[in-house]
């Protein structure tokens, strides 16, 4: 059997699986738009401009415009497009798993996310802490330089490559849309050892404060000299609708690259077969 | 000068920092969680040979390098250095000893090698990765060093490279080595 069958096989049952693990839990399969009029909002994630609107970095503004006008459990898998991502464990297009849940609390989303990683990955030793207990632990006190590298120098490095870790209560500055609750953002990552696999969320549903969110980003945009972008009022306005709900993506490749021990991600991606 | 954004930069390609010109061995993407992106290059000095990890905003640019190769036949060596020539354009010239280093073990002449010019002054030589040479220097075989696991023994070879040689190998044999690793690869 050619290694490109292999792949394919493998893909092909892992993303079967996926779908099963959804059915069984009636999660319904939706397919929004992967082509938006504006672009989603967030000064560190650059989208791909296409001829008419944004190629999405996420299905979330149109899952969330799905769910504030019929509330129900569903979920997408999709690619999606991130401008520049490349490297070790990046691409500018991959396989997003995003689901939302509307009886579950943040607790029982992660319980639920690490059945599907565990799907794929066989049964892991799991350890759960907050964000802040990992910062103490392993960032020397007078380290200096941005967080996402003290993160990448002193935490990543530190996990162990064989145990699941359910990050939670992260610092209000990267809550992105997710509630804040006792100072703290009410959202959670999955990661095995230093690599992130999964991100929850519990949902921020207030149009005034989702604007703020949204200002804070295009001045931080500005800042870097990005440029702002306009804002998705449409999505402002239904977040109002939105039900209480928690939501969570999974990068797929990532877990199919840990499935295969493979080294890069693109490995798993099927134009690693046709070499396009 | 032409500038790359960080994720442009791929190993192999040479890049200028504070001045100095390095060669790229390796460029990792960090984005951990939400936040800031960042590209760690670890890069190699072309004058010190020097190898450092540095650490840069994504979507910074870099400056390339001046480097150019240039493919030169060594015409001859004198005290302190050799004299090479272009074989198409004819120009000639002089690099020291003091710039090819480690490699003038492996200058012979009407042997082509890269000459590695950064803003046009020469800073390297690359020999072909392999060379055909001759032993000038070595001891007799002497049956019995099999037996002991002693295959190899010390040789001297007409460009003054010591390597090891198998020790059927006798002074004035031709041997092909690799010089990447300056090791014997095989009888002529």
């Amino acid at each position: 059997m050619s290694p490109g069958f292999d792949l394919i096989k493998d893909r092909a049952s892992m993303l079967a699986k996926t779908r099963a693990f959804f059915a069984e839990r009636s999660v319904l399969e939706v397919d929004v738009a992967t082509l938006i009029p504006y672009p989603q909002l967030d000064a560190y994630i650059e989208p791909i401009k296409a001829d008419s609107g944004y190629l999405h970095t996420s299905p979330e503004y149109e899952m969330k415009k799905l769910l504030a006008a019929v509330p129900c459990d569903i979920y997408q898998l999709t690619h999606v497009f991130r401008k520049e991502e490349i490297g070790r464990v990046h691409l500018a297009e991959f396989t997003m798993i995003e689901w939302y849940r509307m009886q579950k609390t943040l607790i029982e989303l992660s319980e639920e996310t690490l059945a599907l990683i565990q799907l794929f990955l066989g049964e892991k030793k799991i350890e759960r802490c907050t964000f802040s207990s990992l910062w103490d632990a392993f960032v020397p006190p007078d380290a200096k330089g941005p967080k996402e590298l003290l993160f990448d120098d002193y935490i990543a490095s530190n996990l162990s490559p064989e145990k699941l870790y359910v990050v939670e209560d992260f610092p209000t500055e990267s809550a992105a849309l997710a509630k804040i609750e006792n100072g703290v953002a009410k959202r959670f990552e999955i990661y095995l050892g230093g690599l992130e696999l999964a991100n929850g969320f519990w949902e921020l549903s207030c149009p005034v404060e989702i604007k703020k969110r949204f200002e804070t980003q295009n001045a931080l945009r500005e800042k870097e000299g990005k440029g702002p972008f306009p804002i998705d009022e449409a999505f402002v306005n239904a977040s109002a609708n939105l039900p209480d709900c928690v939501g969570v993506s999974v990068g797929f490749d990532r877990l199919m690259m840990q499935k295969r021990k493979e080294d890069q991600v693109k490995n798993v991606f099927l134009s690693s077969i046709t070499g396009s | 000068m032409s500038q790359l954004t960080t994720n442009a930069i791929r190993p192999g390609m040479k890049v200028e920092l504070e001045n100095e010109p390095y060669l790229v061995v390796n460029n990792e993407f960090v984005k951990p969680g939400k936040g800031q992106a960042f590209n760690r290059i670890k890069v190699k000095n072309f004058l010190t040979g020097r190898v450092l990890e540095k650490t840069f905003k994504s979507g910074e640019k870099l400056e390339l390098a001046d480097i150019e190769e240039v493919r030169m036949r060594l015409l001859y060596t004198d005290q302190d250095g050799g004299v090479f020539m272009h074989d198409e354009t004819f120009d000639q010239l002089h690099i020291s000893f003091t710039t090819i280093k480690e490699s003038a073990k492996w200058m012979k002449e009407d042997i082509s090698y890269e000459v590695i010019l950064y803003k046009g002054n020469a800073i390297d030589i690359m020999p072909p990765t392999f060379m055909e040479l001759q032993v000038t220097e070595t001891a007799p075989g002497v049956r019995g060093d099999t037996a002991s696991g002693r295959v190899l023994k010390p040789a001297v070879l007409e460009t003054g490279a010591k390597i090891q040689v198998p020790i059927f190998i006798e002074e004035e044999e031709h041997i092909k080595v690799d010089t990447r690793t300056a090791e014997y690869v095989s009888r002529v």
